[in-house]
């Protein structure tokens, strides 16, 4: 059916399709492509739109991730650098083994010279200084041409000085214990209460004056080598009244025990005593045995 | 109604519906360049700033530098050939400087193709395109991240000129060969600076692009050369040059560098290196942290190992028959070590790194044979204060196992021959006293021998642990034989000597340090049977090559010829070889005669020791101070009654054997035996 609205002639489909309306629409949406065609406005306009917001976006995407990679691992690399530089300034201030172990991290090293090693080691207690290392062999050590650096590193227990040539090799390694520097410093090398309850001194204590007695027969070398930190006895308080002769010996020592009786608290002292002179006293006090 | 009003209403009908859907699909459009404005990456600005990636560099220890990883260092326009820039644009994208990102017409072409043919996909990206998609996006092709890749196209475009366009394009697309930006390509493929490339090197570089692995002219020269064919043709359509030009260009075939062509020697350490510090730090690190390491390779000992391996491998290829164009080959591994520090030298994991990256020094892990037999003796010797006089009696040897069937190990000649001192017994790898021993000993103490030299893989606690039945790398082997070597002072095996950082500072430092694991009066014992191994033994095909220093080993043939090893030393090297299939085949020739550790492995060795070691002095191996020499009969391990005998020091019957103090020749096994039982009583 047709509509009411709708033309019957020819002339009439042509003059609706080519009015005003439709030919000016036409020609915008031609000059509108065309134009796009030549100047490439669309994108422009994208362009230019994405242009403002480009601050807002986020940094992701390949090229980004490559720049991220490389930031991180500076990042990373400095964190080494710097924990390595810290640590070192901070070891640096240490003026014992004991304040150095607090201050490196397990698995951290750092570098010393010869003088801040040196330094150290002096303020070690004597016996414990020669248990580290003997100072004939520190010295032969430092004299030795071919010593390039000394580093220094920290694992659970202990606290390891490498001695290392310029071909990075280890020339010496010291493992200083941990525990023990620590006892040193608190000064734990006392035991409450008598010698005859340390297993490693059964059978081998005696009287005070029947030990100091076989001391004194001694030559005077042989007595200074038994005694050879008498600052550690002569500092206590009370008076000695038994001594003891440890069954095991390390590095070339003994060790002595001291029973100390002062106000009726009992207490033993250990003291580190040359191996060879602790056999020369053996000998002379063996009749002396309890 | 009449037709033309039909007509009419249709067209009607249909403009309105276009109108319609046109304007929907431009508010579409509109909405998905808003949604996607949001989440596109943000584009840095200078471009190539980012491009700048600072390089690692990976150095010999004799101080060359071997390879430097991801560094990448834009190169100016203006220092490119203008014929390479061309040769870009010509295949391309010929109107780069014509559109603003997108050509059009060539995208409704490709659209239109792909429409009709959705298995033929029309590639019609610009260049501009193509570095958004680079710089941002993976290679996984969808529709949404063409659809943000032109987004960004546009935006490159808005805020770039087109000359830092091109200038950031050439210098990140990747040509294959780890060659990223045309810099690095023209050195890579041709040895030459960018600026220095001629229109022929041009045209083949600006082919590969389409794809660096199918155009690879090192692989596929011919293909590059098709390829560079049709770059010249579009050159020539485009007005870039004449067609004089490409006749000339298409005649002339250049000459891709050499470097290059092979895999490189050093490739196999390489990996190992970056596989360690990456494990240590992180890849970020090794690929972009701009470090130095400094590493153990010798790179002239690196050369000598690759030609003895290649030599090695065509020699076993005609013994075994294999033609050429076979494809399962035999494989061969290399690792030599110095014995006074532990730093890996040289290593060569495989025939040719480019066919498989697998690294056999390292990673494969195989019986050893009759390797492992010097941990057995070590025990043995230590436990039983044996010696190499020790006599015993080669014989069938049955061993009851429990909830097993027992134990029946054969000799290699699958004869016995009675009675034998051990060092012989060693010298000629003769089972059933290996058999014996590992009974005495029990497999725990050679697992704890061979742990203490240095062998980290997991160990079988059983019997045939003696005769190698659990796996291990020739990197482990040659380490725990230095241990040998140095009389028993252990060192890791490492590659790496220092690492810094951009800036020089130290951030990583291997420490040699020596460990005694071993005895060294019984290492030197077992040092000295490894000697005659070499000089008399399974082993002395090693002689007959002309190799003339000082030198102990091994030889380590698997059962049915799957491995064949020897690992051995001087006082200064340590180097373990391997040969075999990757997969289970056996080292047989054509006749079905399998190949030993002497046949296989021993040649190579020697041909890498001459070389190595030819300018340097000789050097014997160091005597403990405690042993003495004493020679016996081979048969009975007492004085030779033959005084003749004594004098001659070739004689095959006559072994000189080192002793420790107090220990005496002339002992049979039974009778060690009996004291070590008194001892332990």
């Amino acid at each position: 059916m047709t509509q009411w609205y709708q033309p019957l002639k020819i002339s009439e489909h042509l003059k609706r399709i080519f009015s005003i309306l439709n030919i000016g629409f036409f020609i915008g949406f031609a000059v509108l492509v065309s134009f796009e065609f030549k100047f490439n406005w669309c994108e422009h306009m994208i362009g230019n739109y994405l242009k403002t917001l480009n601050n807002k976006r986020p940094e992701i995407g390949t090229i980004w991730k490559t720049g991220e990679q490389t930031s991180n691992a500076y990042t990373y690399l400095d964190t080494i650098v710097n924990k390595q530089i810290n640590v070192s300034l901070a070891a640096r201030k240490a003026t014992s083994f004991t304040q150095l172990a607090l201050k490196i991290v397990q698995g951290q090293w750092i570098k010393f010279d010869k003088e801040y090693f040196k330094k150290l080691y002096l303020n070690l207690p004597n016996s414990l200084a020669s248990e580290i290392i003997q100072p004939a062999e520190l010295i032969w050590l430092f004299l030795r041409s071919d010593l390039s650096r000394i580093f220094c590193e920290k694992n659970t227990k202990d606290l390891i000085i490498y001695f290392i040539d310029s071909e990075n090799r280890v020339i010496k390694q010291i493992n200083i214990n941990i525990e023990k520097l620590k006892q040193f410093k608190e000064k734990k090398i006392y035991f409450k209460g008598q010698l005859k309850n340390i297993p490693e001194f059964q059978g081998r204590i005696f009287s005070a004056s029947d030990f100091f007695k076989a001391i004194l027969n001694l030559p005077k070398e042989t007595a200074r080598d038994l005694i050879p930190t008498p600052d550690i006895l002569l500092q206590e308080k009370g008076h000695i009244i038994k001594a003891g002769i440890s069954n095991e010996s390390e590095s070339g020592y003994i060790k002595l025990g001291f029973e100390f009786e002062n106000n009726g608290e009992k207490k033993v002292v250990f003291i580190r005593a040359r191996q060879w002179a602790v056999w020369h006293l053996s000998m002379d006090i063996a009749n002396l045995k309890e | 109604m009449n037709l033309f009003t039909r007509i009419f209403n249709f067209l009607k009908f249909f403009f309105y519906s276009l109108s319609i859907i046109i304007a929907c699909l431009c508010v579409v459009i509109s909405l998905m360049i808003f949604t996607a404005a949001k989440n596109l990456p943000k584009l840095p600005h200078p471009l190539s700033k980012i491009i700048e990636t600072p390089g690692t560099e990976i150095y010999a220890a004799t101080g060359e530098k071997l390879i430097t990883l991801g560094a990448r260092e834009p190169i100016a326009l203006n220092k490119v050939s203008p014929d390479f820039i061309n040769a870009v644009l010509a295949i391309e994208d010929h109107r780069f400087f014509e559109h603003h990102g997108i050509n059009k017409l060539r995208t409704i072409k490709a659209l239109f193709i792909t429409f009709l043919n959705p298995k033929k996909i029309q590639g019609a990206s610009t260049i501009t395109q193509q570095l958004a998609k680079n710089l941002f996006f993976s290679f996984k092709p969808s529709y949404l991240r063409k659809f943000k890749e032109l987004l960004l196209s546009f935006q490159i475009e808005s805020t770039c000129t087109k000359q830092e366009i091109l200038h950031a394009y050439i210098n990140q697309i990747y040509f294959g060969k780890g060659a990223q930006g045309i810099k690095k390509a023209a050195r890579v493929f041709f040895g030459i600076s960018a600026s220095d490339l001629s229109l022929e090197q041009a045209s083949l570089l600006a082919g590969i692009l389409k794809s660096p692995t199918n155009y690879n002219p090192y692989k596929y020269y011919e293909k590059a050369l098709k390829r560079r064919e049709i770059v010249l043709k579009r050159m020539a359509e485009t007005g870039y040059i004449t067609y004089e030009e490409k006749k000339n260009a298409s005649q002339t075939f250049p000459e891709l560098n050499s470097f290059y062509k092979n895999s490189r020697p050093e490739s196999y350490f390489i990996d190992t290196v970056i596989n360690f510090l990456v494990k240590k730090y992180s890849e970020d690190v090794v690929f972009h942290g701009g470090i130095k390491i400094f590493t153990t390779l010798d790179l002239n000992l690196q050369s000598s190992a690759e030609q003895s391996i290649k030599t090695g491998l065509e020699n076993l290829d005609n013994i075994l028959g294999i033609k050429k164009h076979e494809k399962i080959l035999p494989q061969a591994a290399l690792v030599t070590l110095d014995t006074g520090t532990g730093a890996v030298k040289a290593m060569v994991g495989g025939r040719n790194y480019l066919k498989t990256e697998f690294n056999r020094a390292v990673n494969s892990f195989r019986q050893p044979g009759s390797g492992f037999k010097p941990f057995l003796y070590y025990a043995a010797l230590k436990e039983f204060n044996l010696t190499g006089a020790t006599q015993m009696t080669d014989k069938n040897v049955i061993i009851p196992i429990k909830g097993a069937p027992e134990w029946n190990p054969k000799n290699f000649n699958k004869k016995n021959t009675g009675e034998i001192i051990i060092k012989k017994a060693f010298t000629y790898s003769v089972n059933s006293i290996a058999a014996q021993l590992v009974e005495m000993t029990g497999p725990e103490l050679v697992i704890e021998t061979a742990k203490s030299c240095g062998i980290k893989s997991p160990l079988n606690n059983v019997y045939s642990i003696a005769l190698g039945t659990s796996p291990v790398s020739p990197l482990e082997m040659a380490a725990a034989f230095s241990t040998f070597a140095t009389n028993g002072i252990r060192h890791e095996p490492f590659f790496i000597w220092r690492v810094e950082n951009s800036f020089g500072r130290v951030i990583y430092e291997h420490l040699v340090k020596d460990k005694k694991v071993l005895n060294p009066e019984i290492a030197f014992q077992i040092l000295d049977m490894m000697r005659s191994v070499v000089d008399t033994g399974t082993g002395k095909i090693i002689r007959k090559n002309g190799f003339i220093n000082p030198a102990a080993g091994k030889t380590g043939t698997t059962d049915n010829y799957n491995d064949a090893w020897f690992t051995g030393f001087t006082p200064s090297l340590c180097t373990s070889v391997w040969t075999g299939f990757d997969k289970k085949r056996n080292l047989k020739t054509l006749n079905n005669r399998g190949i030993t550790g002497g046949r296989g492995a021993a040649p190579i060795w020697a041909d890498f020791m001459k070389k190595a070691l030819v300018n340097e002095p000789i050097k014997k191996f160091i005597i403990p101070e405690k042993i003495k020499f004493k020679k016996v009969d081979s048969k009975t391990g007492c004085k030779p009654l033959n005084k003749k005998s004594l004098t001659n020091e070739k004689s095959l019957e006559i072994y000189k054997i080192p002793l420790k103090q107090n220990q005496l020749i002339c002992r049979t096994i039974s009778q060690e035996q009996k004291k070590y039982q008194e001892q332990e009583k």
